[in-house]
């Protein structure tokens, strides 16, 4: 199988395909999380939306993976490197996902404040890359976007209403959100490579100020609903027992991502701090992840290379 | 609440019922209405009508008719004894008929329909 991370190319193309990897892995896995609701949603109509908007990410990773596949076999250098071995064929530490993705859906309010936190985060980038120097990229933008209006759409209308009460969905989500969101600053851990994809304005702006960004839109819709206490309590990056590799060796406490965390200045929330360690851009995952990568490779790990 | 779900395929067609959908509000109606019956390109248009709203005519039974009306349908009057006699008048004379019949018979009929709606 050919792995196209570990072949030889410039540094400019680690860089173009770790961003294409964190792209295109944050959306498989939360798409393959989302579909865990299918059957189970808290209502049929939901069920559907749900499942739906499972489909859309997967479909927005596809995209990812192509132009990544695209890129690395048009400079000869991952011959072959089909799509389903990209998305499906790399081992755990191959991933570069943000954790936040990999989370088990614990409840539904849990679910919500992830799709919320997530889909929130994939438009601010979405709407950066839009004018990313490297066409193919900025071109995508344009049909993800459509659908993640809908996203928002959708995570919106059920933060409002969960946030509007009664008191247990109220407080439900409260915890939902808490809980994601120190993992949810991980979406913007920086991409190894970033300052050369920012000077050559592939990434048009670098992640700390994409996740001001996200900061700003998030803090202004949890003022909104009076649920301020999330940016309060909400944990640091990179909270959670760590496992480094499909080894099963434990990643050493040093290289955990951590930080920064967030402080209300003047009118604004701020993020403190610098990002430390390496967290699931390196292919650091969470004790969540195994079980969920095993799941979503599994049937391409028995069969690899067939055809469906 | 139950909200019933309107869509038209494309901006020529009229609304149509597609099915319906329980949601709280009218928003949530419309975000859930979408995804469950325009997930595949369905249509160009959608809407949501509370079911409350709806107005049903009170008197249903009103809506079979009561006396024979076969009259005013096509199907009223049957043909096929005067086409076999006139068959048979054809072949007797040794004749044939040579013309294939209309093409597009289900459009020619659609048009004689709505000509005639109006009328009956």
């Amino acid at each position: 199988m050919t792995d196209v991370q570990t072949v030889a190319g410039t540094s400019l193309d680690q860089a173009k395909l770790a961003l294409l990897l964190a792209l295109a892995d944050d959306e498989l896995v939360i798409g393959h999380r989302h579909s865990h609701w299918t059957g189970v949603a808290p209502q049929i109509e939901e069920d559907l939306a749900f499942s739906s908007i499972a489909q859309d990410e997967i479909g927005h990773a596809v995209v990812w993976y192509t132009i990544a596949a695209d890129t690395a076999s048009g400079s000869g250098r991952a011959e072959g490197a089909s799509l389903d071995a990209l998305g499906l064929g790399r081992p755990m530490e191959g991933y570069r996902n943000a954790i936040l993705v990999e989370r088990e859906n614990r409840d539904w309010a849990f679910t919500i404040a992830r799709q919320y936190l997530y889909d929130t985060a994939d438009d601010v980038r979405l709407e950066a890359l839009a004018g990313s120097s490297w066409l193919a990229v900025a071109d995508a933008t344009g049909a993800l976007r459509r659908e993640e209006r809908y996203h928002l759409l959708h995570a919106h209308a059920w933060v409002d209403r969960l946030a509007d009460g009664p008191v247990e969905a109220r407080r439900k989500l409260g915890d939902g959100l808490v809980a994601a969101f120190g993992e949810a600053l991980g979406l913007f851990e920086p991409l190894p490579g970033e300052e050369e994809l920012v000077a050559e304005g592939i990434l048009p702006a670098p992640h700390a100020e994409l996740l001001q960004r996200w900061l700003d839109l998030v803090a202004a819709d949890l003022s909104r609903v009076g649920l301020e206490r999330v940016l309060e309590e909400g944990a640091v990056a990179g909270e959670g027992e760590m496992v480094a590799t499909s080894s099963g060796e434990m990643a050493p406490a040093e290289v955990i991502l951590a930080g920064p965390h967030v402080t209300r200045r003047g009118d604004q929330w701020v993020p403190v701090g610098e990002f430390r360690g390496r967290g699931g851009r390196h292919g650091i995952h969470s004790e969540d992840f195994p079980a969920v990568w095993e799941e979503m490779t599994g049937t391409y790990r028995a069969h690899p290379g067939a055809r469906w | 609440m139950r909200w019933e779900v309107l869509g038209r395929r494309t901006h020529d067609d009229a609304w149509t019922a597609v099915g319906a959908v329980h949601a709280p509000d009218r928003d949530l109606a419309l975000l859930l209405a979408k995804e469950s019956f325009f997930r595949h390109g369905e249509g160009v248009d959608l809407a949501v009508v509370l079911l409350a709203d709806i107005h049903r005519f009170a008197e249903p039974e009103l809506l079979e008719p009561s006396t024979d009306k076969s009259y005013r349908l096509q199907r009223g009057y049957p043909l096929g004894d005067k086409r076999r006699r006139a068959a048979e008048r054809v072949q007797a004379a040794g004749a044939t008929i040579d013309r294939p019949r209309p093409a597009d018979r289900r459009a020619r009929n659609t048009e004689h329909r709505s000509r005639e709606a109006p009328s009956s």
